[in-house]
């Protein structure tokens, strides 16, 4: 065995940069494997911790259903777990924050509590500023450094807040890190945290809920189901919704699953004509095997072990690089900083596992067929090297082809799975078609030619193997590449398109109030127009069924890049709703079918009729939406607007700081129009950045992968090259071939990789409406031509390999075959 | 002495119906145990193909091949490696050996085939490096060796499972003269000294002359098997 290992790592060695490709391929799909699996528990860990910090040891939180007081004692529980409970009661107040330049009241939040078990369990850490207190002392108060900052008060302060009780001054006491708790103050409202009772005399509107510990190992799902049976009217809620972070990061998988299917089919065509050119060089030492007594079992064995090291060891480097790079990847993917880079035994074993099998996979066919060659042929290399285009393998490409085509028309659903089969059969099945598609082309266009050297070069792509290898491997990765370049310009359509339906120079948020209390949107002269956007987005059960980041948006006719060709806004009456017609189409929604709408955003469980689909890809990529008119916005959801979009008369920094000191004394949150969608753009920009780098080093390794195919082609053919000048042709002549079939060979490559990206962004489109990305992909055919005309002058310069090496030939050493 | 091979009514086609080429026609051959024979005959006229029939890597059309009494011809891939491995060696003219591995293990490269632990074979190979000269070119990788070590390398590869029979195909082919008359020399000291029989395919007159009898072949038939 120790021999035969030898002779696989010598192998390995012998060809460094055929070595190198498997294995950067390899590694490169590894990573997205790996991020792809580790990305849930990435963002789960760095969730939990960020929950952790803010609740410590809590798990769950306890409030009344009505939002209404009550106490500890109102709750069976059990005995056990009332130690390990805190109390909190929050109030309202106000707030006359004065400055030279600013007089407005802010809302102030008493978090009524017990202030020294919220110190000593973790959830708030004091800062060095800090006094003594009495805990049981009222008008005592404790605030965040956030808060300390944001309004210039200081320990040892006094401030007046008005309560029901009326004008209250309260001493700040002490000030407390911006962690843990504090860290959770995040609308511009002066946080206070009081007792108890104080927060309890403040305000008659407080909500108390209470945080639980639950002991190690009771299961907290089964803990809430347990509580929600008992406690009727109360409403129990695990800290960490694990279903909530699944479902936010569900669509990211899905992006990696795509892009890992993307790279594994460039990998299988890179991978799999070196394999075959590596077997086709070592067929005589495999016929030796054969005819010193190993049977093919063993020579399949030896050939196996090969791969599995290839296998290992570009599973091993892609795990290493996917540990180094992987808390980045997933950053780029959800837009969070500081995920925690999981490091996870099992799924670092099931990603060496899958390079390895991915390897064996990609060349296992290439194996078994070598082995058929029969040893005299093996031993003494009469391998024929000529092409041949079966029947077979274009029919299996034909009938792959029309399922993705079935599959495509009848995914009426958006069903992820079909569509990314529709996807896989697409790649597979035209890969299959090409050769036998380029046999015909070649066939058709030397019929009508003279023979000569330019006939010859033509009639060398459907007759060389190596040559067919190329015509496959580029067209393949051609239509990948191009489906790439279609889906970025397609998100950069979508965004101009974003930015013209936006079309505000400012947009305004943070709104509390009915739009009538902003009254310098009607004051300020430098506002031309403005536009109020009614919508709030969240959780909501559909007919029972989940939605997270769901919309529900009042508006009376179709703007904000809505399309309504039918003019089904003109019709809306209460209760009646428009659903986006990929949405509706997904969730089997139908014209006239009642839906029940229950969710926190709502007042009360509503009952809403299907009036007709409307296209909102422009307003909401997701498209989970509903719209209702304001009419019945206001009703069950707030007269409150989430945004106001304003056009000035000018823009420039004079009007901008005087809308900013409007919005300022409204703590409201002013962006410009290019800030918003420079966000919005950002957010994507990222994760295309990802998929671009992803792309350019399959791309790398694939033209690596031509030129290798191109020099092999040119020693396998060299001997015929020397007859041919020997006998009947110039230099000039052969060269005239040599280019021609190599320009032709990509011309070719070119068509039918062009084509195919056609179709697989039709299904593209569809695999991203199936992950509520509505991105509708606008192809530009003009574009598409020129990256074609561009990659295959890139691809044309190729010719100067096998020109080099024609140039240094030795025609009678090869004549003589002493070479 | 027993006999090692025995092959009766050898036919072998090659290709189907107006394009096939019938290259053996009823070939009767007898080897016996330790003889060293030659088989002649013009270009084309089936001597390499008999050599592969009898080796087991090709099989006949029609015909029975009994290897020291087991009949390979009807074999299947496993069973023909097994006989392969154990009775059969093989020398081709190009040495066939394979060129990331050293010259020891090129030679114990049909035991690890065997699935033989190469390192108990210590003697067996210093013992077959003597014998073919090549002691001091253990380390040696084929492609620093002339073409006559290569070929003594194939011949030791070809003897290190003491196998019955050695088939070699025109192993001094590639040779001059003087290199091919010290393989003919090594194949006449191994078929004396270790009672192996060796048949082998040569154009060289010569070359034939160092076999115990020659068999001319023509057009696929046996014109004269070489017996006194």
């Amino acid at each position: 065995m120790q021999i035969v290992w030898k002779h696989i790592i010598r192998n390995i060695m012998a060809n460094k940069l055929r070595s190198f490709i498997i294995v950067a391929s390899l590694s490169l799909s590894t990573i997205i494997l790996y991020s792809t699996m580790t990305i849930g528990d990435n963002v789960v860990e760095k969730y939990t911790e960020s929950l952790l910090e803010v609740y410590q040891e809590y798990d769950i939180q306890i409030a009344h259903e009505d939002s209404t007081r009550f106490d500890l004692d109102d709750l069976n529980i059990g005995d056990e777990f009332k130690g390990s409970t805190l109390s909190v009661t929050t109030a309202l107040g106000n707030y006359n924050y004065v400055t030279d330049k600013y007089d407005k009241n802010i809302d102030v939040v008493f978090i009524g509590t017990d202030r020294e078990k919220l110190i000593s369990d973790g959830l708030i850490t004091l800062s060095s500023s800090r006094e003594d207190w009495d805990d049981n002392e009222n008008k005592q108060i404790i605030i965040s450094k956030n808060t300390s900052e944001r309004y210039g008060i200081e320990l040892s302060d006094t401030i007046l807040v008005t309560t029901s009780n009326g004008d209250i001054e309260y001493t700040v006491k002490a000030i407390a890190e911006n962690t843990g708790y504090a860290s959770q103050e995040v609308s511009s409202s002066l946080y206070v945290y009081v007792t108890q009772s104080e927060a309890e005399e403040n305000s008659i509107i407080g909500v108390d809920f209470i945080l639980m510990n639950l002991s190690e190992g009771i299961n907290v799902d089964s803990y809430i189901e347990e509580f929600n049976i008992n406690n009727e009217g109360y409403e129990a809620s695990a800290l960490v919704n694990y279903d909530e972070i699944n479902q936010s990061i569900n669509s990211t998988k899905q992006i990696l699953t795509i892009i890992l299917v993307c790279v594994i089919g460039i990998n299988f065509f890179v991978i799999s004509s070196f394999t075959k050119l590596l077997l086709a060089t070592r067929t005589p030492v495999l016929g030796t095997f054969r005819s010193v007594g190993a049977s093919k079992f063993i020579v399949n064995m030896v050939l196996i072990l090969e791969n599995i090291v290839y296998g290992l060891i570009g599973g091993a480097l892609g795990i290493i690089l996917a540990l180094l790079l992987n808390a980045k990847i997933v950053e780029e993917f959800i837009g969070y900083e500081g995920v925690a880079n999981v490091v996870n035994i099992g799924y670092i074993v099931l990603a060496l596992l899958f390079s390895v099998v991915l390897q064996v996979c990609i060349v296992i066919t290439s194996i078994i067929k070598t082995n058929k060659i029969d040893i005299i042929s093996s031993v003494f290399n009469k391998v024929d090297v000529s092409a041949t285009s079966s029947w077979k393998q274009f029919s299996i490409g034909i009938i792959l082809f029309a399922t993705s085509i079935i599959l495509y028309f009848s995914n009426n659903n958006y069903n992820y799975i079909l569509a990314v089969l529709a996807l896989l059969c697409a790649i597979i099945g035209g890969a299959l078609m090409v050769t036998k598609i380029a046999k015909v082309l070649v066939d058709v266009i030397t019929g009508k030619m003279n023979n000569g050297p330019i006939r010859m070069g033509i009639k060398n792509v459907s007759h060389s193997k190596i040559t067919q290898t190329n015509v496959n491997l580029v067209s393949s990765m051609l239509a990948i590449l191009l489906l790439i370049y279609i889906l970025s310009m397609s998100i950069s359509s979508f965004f101009s398109g974003a930015i013209e339906t936006i079309n505000a120079d400012y947009l305004i948020s943070g709104m509390k109030e009915n739009v009538e209390k902003y009254d310098f949107l009607e004051e300020n002269t430098d506002i031309e127009n403005y536009r109020i956007i009614y919508f709030e987005a969240g959780k909501a059960d559909i007919n029972s069924k989940e939605y997270y980041n769901f919309q529900i948006v009042g508006m009376n006719e179709a703007t904000e890049g809505i399309k309504d060709p039918s003019d089904h806004f003109s019709e809306l009456n209460n209760n009646e709703i428009l659903v986006d017609k990929i949405f509706a189409k997904k969730n089997d929604l139908l014209v006239g079918d009642v839906v029940l709408l229950a969710s926190e955003m709502l007042t009360e469980e509503v009952e809403f009729t299907i009036l007709g689909y409307i296209d909102a890809g422009s307003f909401n990529s997701t498209r989970q939406l509903f719209i209702i008119n304001e009419e019945t916005y206001f009703k069950y959801v707030s007269k409150v607007p989430k945004m106001i979009f304003i056009n000035t008369t000018t823009v420039s920094d004079e009007v901008y700081f005087k809308l900013y000191d409007d919005t300022y004394q409204y703590d409201l949150t002013l962006v410009t129009g290019d800030e918003y969608i420079g966000v919005q753009e950002k957010s994507i920009d990222g994760v295309m950045q990802l998929i671009y780098i992803m792309f350019i080093l399959s791309f790398i390794l694939a033209f690596v992968g031509i030129i290798n195919n191109l020099l092999i082609g040119f020693l396998q053919h060299q001997k015929e090259y020397a007859i041919l000048l020997s006998t009947a042709m110039s230099k000039l002549q052969v060269k005239k071939m040599i280019f021609t079939e190599i320009v032709f060979s990509f011309i070719i490559s070119c068509i039918l990789g062009g084509a195919l990206s056609l179709w697989l962004s039709k299904i593209l489109e569809l695999i991203l409406y199936s992950i509520n990305i509505g991105v509708s992909i606008d192809i530009n055919i003009m574009s598409i031509l020129f990256v074609l005309l561009a990659v295959l002058v890139v691809l044309s310069m190729t010719f100067f390999v096998p020109n080099h090496k024609l140039k240094k030939m030795d025609i009678v050493n090869q004549i003589k075959g002493e070479e | 002495m027993k006999n090692i091979l025995e092959a009766r009514n050898i036919v072998k086609v090659f290709g189907e119906g107006e394009n096939s080429t019938k290259v053996l026609n009823k070939a009767d051959v007898v080897l016996k145990e330790g003889e060293f024979v030659s088989i002649m005959g013009p270009s084309g006229c089936g001597k390499s193909t008999l050599l592969y029939i009898f080796g087991g890597l090709l099989k006949p059309t029609e015909g029975s091949i009994l290897i020291d009494g087991k009949d390979i011809s009807k074999m299947k891939d496993k069973e023909l490696s097994k006989v392969r491995r154990t009775n059969i060696g093989f020398v081709f003219q190009f040495y066939n050996l394979v060129q990331n591995l050293t010259v020891e293990e090129n030679i114990l490269l049909p035991l690890v085939m065997q699935g033989r632990r190469s390192s108990s074979y210590s003697k067996e190979l210093d013992d077959i490096l003597e014998i073919v000269g090549l002691k001091d070119k253990r380390k040696s990788i084929p492609s620093k060796l002339s073409g006559g070590e290569q070929q003594r390398v194939a011949i030791a590869r070809a003897i290190i499972t003491n196998p019955k029979i050695i088939f070699a195909d025109e192993p001094t082919g590639n040779l001059d003269s003087k290199t091919g008359k010290d393989i003919m020399e090594l194949f006449v000291e191994i078929s004396k000294k270790k009672k192996i029989t060796i048949l082998q395919v040569t154009h060289s007159e010569d070359a034939a002359l160092y076999g115990d009898r020659t068999i001319r072949l023509l057009d696929g038939m046996i014109a004269d098997n070489g017996e006194k």
